[in-house]
């Protein structure tokens, strides 16, 4: 992937991992 | 399955369509909707260049550091956000709904946020400076968020009782993890993006 920030498979996975686990937290609002 | 199905903004008489169609046009509402926003945030970081946007990244990860580790501390925020739900009146036919709810739920912003994390979604997607990654991070929280209720419909069928339910009594979980996970993921942009400046 393209960018500094995302320049390697960790920032990449970390990046996905925030997004899906910030998804999932907002399941426990009501 | 929350709001789209068991849910949905419409009269009983006029549910004319399966539930399983809504559905599926909530999920891919919320993917197109993440994935679209996500490229755009992209091609806007990819217009900053290399440079000013690591240093942008440096600014904003400190920040998430020092905004995740106050959540995590218990101390709540006044969040940038529109504190609210889907309108159930503006989109009366059912189908039409359902993909606007996903779209509204995958694009996030659009309605409650809850959590500090949920930043570091455009964030991301502007700092990868491309707009395929913008796509992919954006997009798997639009996905995320439209294959949910999916798996809290799959978990009701299997378990006979409604794990919505059980959720909703785990915000203060849910605010310990998503603050922890900031804070990890403000900590690896860092570490990466200062080692990019020493190489």
């Amino acid at each position: 992937m393209a960018g500094a920030a995302m320049g390697s498979q960790v920032t990449a996975t970390a990046f996905i991992a925030g997004a899906v686990i910030a998804a999932l937290a907002q399941q426990t609002l009501p | 399955m929350v709001y789209v199905i068991t849910y949905p903004a419409v009269k009983p008489g006029q549910r004319n369509s399966k539930w399983w169609f809504r559905g599926a046009a909530f999920t891919v509402g919320a993917v197109l909707a993440g994935a679209t926003l996500g490229s755009g945030l992209g091609a806007v970081g990819s217009l900053f260049g290399d440079g000013p946007r690591a240093i942008a990244t440096l600014v904003l990860g400190s920040i998430g550091i020092f905004a995740g580790a106050r959540e995590l501390a218990g101390r709540t925020f006044g969040l940038k956000q529109f504190n609210r739900e889907t309108s159930r009146r503006r989109r009366p036919q059912p189908l039409l709904w359902a993909l606007y709810n996903g779209v509204a739920l995958g694009a996030g912003f659009r309605t409650r946020l809850g959590f500090v994390i949920w930043y570091a979604v455009p964030g991301a997607s502007i700092a990868s400076g491309s707009w395929l990654a913008g796509a992919i991070v954006y997009g798997s929280y639009g996905a995320a968020r439209g294959l949910a209720p999916w798996l809290l419909l799959a978990h009701g069928h299997l378990s006979g009782f409604a794990a919505r339910d059980l959720l909703l009594r785990q915000r203060g979980l849910a605010s310990s993890v998503s603050a922890l996970a900031l804070i990890t993921l403000c900590a690896t942009v860092i570490g990466r993006t200062a080692s990019s400046f020493v190489s």
